[in-house]
């Protein structure tokens, strides 16, 4: 029984193959192989139904056919099998070659991809800026591009010849040597060096080169960019800033905001603010106050408009002290036309203010000065009469004491008049002094003496000598005055609060650096005489015209206000220069310079005559004021002189042709109508050479001297003369004859 | 005691199966170890039938007949898989 369930198994088993195979399909399954499987399983279909059947005891041929079939079988399966590899490895033999043929048709399709990347790589290398280069581990050189050899001026057969390190020089060599080193251990280096190429010409580059390791190789590949435009571009940028942080001029860029971007180092010499206190803030930093606000609209308006503005401002430091500048501020656009910066470029123009005003101070100083002198001299003449008619009037008078008196105090009135014309004349510097070599040390010890006796004891007096060489060229008289005018002043500003009054003897250098402080003076040694006092202090209102005439802040007092006046046109007389420095309440400085002279001996000055000198010869006086003459004929008849006055300078001519040796002085006019006094002293001369010319005169040039030297004339007096001045010039000139005779 | 028939099939079988194990992969006809057993449980078959006719008649003789059962079965199976499925 269990044989035959077996049997039904098997056969139903082989059936079941049977089966599969005839509906199978695929590479297993193609014709031959599936019929060869189809029989050899349906053989044992047969061979497993027979089995069956045989239990049922059939026939004798299904035992036979048994035997067959497994004879056949294995050769049927072995066959099919060997049919289904084969057609497997046609199919895979089909397949490998489908998939050849698709390998190579794509290797093609690669291949034309590679070509084309090779050629646009070629194209690439070739048209790049600069030069490319590969070398290999010995240094050659196996690809560059075209630039290479169109750069260097190699030619492609001389390439391949330069080993890297060929193509330097020197310290550079160096430079690259250490380089590949570094490309070996890092993998990559960037360097500047100088090239050279064919011609020996040295081109900077900017060399950058990647270590690459092919097929287990190392190659060197890299660019190089010529730096020649960089450099020069570089440069100029360098020359420019240079240029721009050296200037002496402030130059500051801000943003449209008017916010500071940049300022060079002029900016804060002059403002006193730091860049990094600068930066971010706004220009109105350097708001004084002192600018009106419609000028900065203005300012605002014009170059937000894309136009230039040009203007004057008043700016305040980080200290608070003010300075004057010349500005330009221009509007800076791209390359859209659109303002994208503000450039100021300032100047600082408070000393050339200064100058200035001190020019114009100057000038108009000199202009009052020679409206001055021109009044003092017709002033002169007329006070001439005046004082000689009086001084003759005195001698008649001299037993009416009352008349005497009086006339004696209109002779004193004359005096202060003829003082107050002599400083008018000082201040204008139109009198001429005669300067000696002084030494004012021992004048400034005799001036502090003097003010000791006359100033309360409330004002403490500080002398201070540091200089042993103070030899200037000056009239001693004046020096004198110059110091009591200064010191009286001072001892005036302290009268009531008492106080310290120095005065101080030092040297001072000017040099190239602090003679713009003083427009008038030249590089060189100076004496400074500092007055310097703790009184009241003169207001900024009055400083400026402290050396004007008649400027007075003590009318009340009786003051004239030509004290500073007379201080300044003595000190310019003299070649120096004077300034004034004030705080009200504080007190008030005066620095007065002089130049120092080389020490000469001292002289002894000549004594004054006390008695009148006389005399008994004869004399022509000629002028053209007939009061004067009038005067003047009297004064010197009461001498003794026997005189003959004429008005006319030709009349004086005509007399004088007539009786040339009768006359033993001529003294004449210096401004006459028709002749000046020159004029008729030449023609005198002429007439006979050894005759004595005294001139008169009321207005002193500054080449008088220097004329009357070129003319011989004797000498000079100044009006309006006294008797004892005419009495002691008159002998002094004819005794000068006596002598030479 | 043996027949000729059996002692040929029995050869052809074992040469049939020893090509079989020689020549054919598993890596060249999927399935085909099914098939391989089958063939070799079919020359056990073969042995049995032989070896039936000396000893233990019943014995061996049901062991022919499982033989051929399995091998069916391998067979059905082996194709089932060599059909790809």
């Amino acid at each position: 029984m269990a044989v035959a369930l077996l049997d039904i198994v098997s056969a139903l088993g082989f059936l079941s193959a049977f089966i599969i195979v005839i509906k199978s399909r695929g590479a297993f399954f193609e014709s031959y192989s599936k019929a060869f499987f189809c029989f050899s399983m349906g053989l044992y279909v047969f061979v497993g139904f027979s089995n069956i059947l045989q239990h049922g005891n059939i026939t004798d041929f299904f035992d036979r056919f048994e035997d067959y079939a497994e004879i056949l079988f294995f050769p049927l399966i072995v066959f099919a099998l060997y049919i289904s590899k084969t057609e497997i490895e046609i199919q895979r033999r089909r397949k490998a070659e489908v998939t050849l043929m698709h390998s190579q048709a794509s290797l093609v399709a690669r291949q034309d991809e590679l070509l084309k990347e090779k050629k646009f790589t070629d194209t690439v290398i070739k048209t790049m800026t600069g030069i490319f280069y590969v070398y290999d581990e010995n240094q050659n050189l196996i690809r560059w591009n075209k630039n290479h050899e169109t750069l260097t001026g190699y030619s492609a057969e001389e390439l391949p010849q330069r080993k890297a390190l060929d193509w330097f020089k020197g310290d550079d060599k160096d430079t690259v040597a250490q380089g590949l080193q570094q490309l070996l251990t890092t993998g990559e280096n960037t360097l500047e060096a100088n090239m050279i190429m064919k011609d020996g010409s040295a081109v900077p580059y900017l060399f950058s080169a990647r270590r690459l390791e092919v097929d287990g190789k190392d190659y060197l590949a890299g660019i190089g960019l010529d730096l020649s435009l960089l450099k020069k571009a570089q440069e100029e940028l360098t020359r420019l800033v240079t240029a721009i942080e050296q200037a002496d001029e402030i130059i500051t860029v801000t943003d449209v905001e008017g916010r500071i971007g940049y300022v060079n180092p002029a900016f804060s010499v002059v403002t006193g603010y730091s860049r990094e206190e600068a930066l971010g803030q706004k220009m109105s930093i350097l708001k004084s106050g002192k600018v009106k606000a419609l000028v900065y609209r203005e300012l605002w308006a014009t170059i937000t408009r894309g136009r230039v503005w040009k203007g004057h401002f008043v700016n305040k430091r980080k200290d608070g002290s003010l300075y004057e500048e010349d500005a330009t501020i221009s509007p800076v656009k791209n390359d859209a036309n659109e303002i994208v910066n503000f450039v100021a470029v300032e100047r600082d123009v408070t000393g050339q203010y200064k100058m200035q005003e001190q020019l114009r101070q100057s000038r108009k100083m000199e202009s009052i000065g020679t409206l001055a002198g021109g009044i003092a001299h017709d002033f002169n003449n007329i006070l001439a009469a005046i004082m000689g008619y009086t001084e003759l009037s005195l001698d008649d008078v001299q037993d009416r004491p009352a008349t005497h008196t009086s006339l004696k105090q209109v002779l004193e009135a004359c005096d202060r008049a003829k003082e107050l014309i002599s400083q008018i004349l000082i201040f204008s510097r139109s009198k001429t002094v005669h300067k000696t070599p002084i030494k004012i040390g021992p004048i400034i010890t005799e001036v502090c003496g003097f003010l000791r006796s006359t100033l309360p004891t409330t004002i403490e007096i500080k002398p201070q000598i540091n200089i042993k060489h103070d030899w200037i060229m000056a009239d001693a008289g004046q020096f004198h005055q110059i110091c009591m005018n200064l010191c009286t002043n001072a001892g005036q500003a302290m009268l009531k609060t008492g106080g310290e009054l120095h005065l101080t003897l030092d040297e001072v250098i000017l040099n190239e650096n602090n003679v713009i402080s003083y427009p008038d003076l030249k590089a060189g040694s100076y004496v400074q005489i500092t007055i310097a006092d703790t009184g009241c202090g003169i207001t900024s209102k009055n400083l400026e015209h402290v050396f004007e005439p008649y400027f007075t802040t003590r009318k009340h007092d009786g003051g004239t206000g030509l004290g500073l006046a007379v201080v300044h046109g003595i000190v310019k007389d003299c070649g120096g220069d004077i300034k004034v420095y004030s705080e009200s309440g504080t007190g008030t400085v005066f620095h007065v310079l002089f130049p120092v002279i080389e020490e000469v001996a001292e002289t002894q000055q000549p004594l004054q005559p006390e008695m009148l000198p006389i005399g008994t010869e004869s004399i022509l006086f000629v002028d053209d004021e007939e009061a004067l003459v009038d005067v003047g004929k009297k004064m010197l008849e009461r001498l003794g002189y026997t005189v003959k006055g004429v008005t006319r300078a030709d009349d004086a001519l005509e007399l004088f042709r007539k009786g040339k040796d009768s006359f033993d002085l001529v003294i004449t006019d210096k401004t006459m109508p028709h002749m000046t006094g020159f004029d008729l002293g030449i023609e005198l001369k002429k007439i006979r050479q050894d005759i004595p010319v005294l001139m008169c005169t009321g207005f002193q040039d500054k080449d008088i001297d220097e004329k009357i030297h070129e003319t011989g004339i004797a000498g000079y007096v100044l009006k309006p003369i006294n008797m004892r001045e005419m009495a002691v010039k008159v002998r002094e000139v004819l005794d000068t004859i006596h002598k030479v005779e | 005691m043996f027949q000729e028939s059996e002692i040929i099939t029995l050869m052809i079988g074992s040469i049939g199966l020893w090509l079989m194990l020689r020549f054919f992969n598993e890596s060249d006809i999927p399935g085909l170890k099914y098939l391989k057993a089958g063939c070799a449980l079919m020359v056990c078959a073969y042995i049995f039938t032989l070896v039936e006719g000396v000893l233990f008649l019943t014995f061996f003789n049901f062991l022919e007949h499982v033989g051929y059962a399995l091998s069916g079965l391998l067979f059905a199976f082996g194709f089932w898989k060599m059909s790809g499925r």
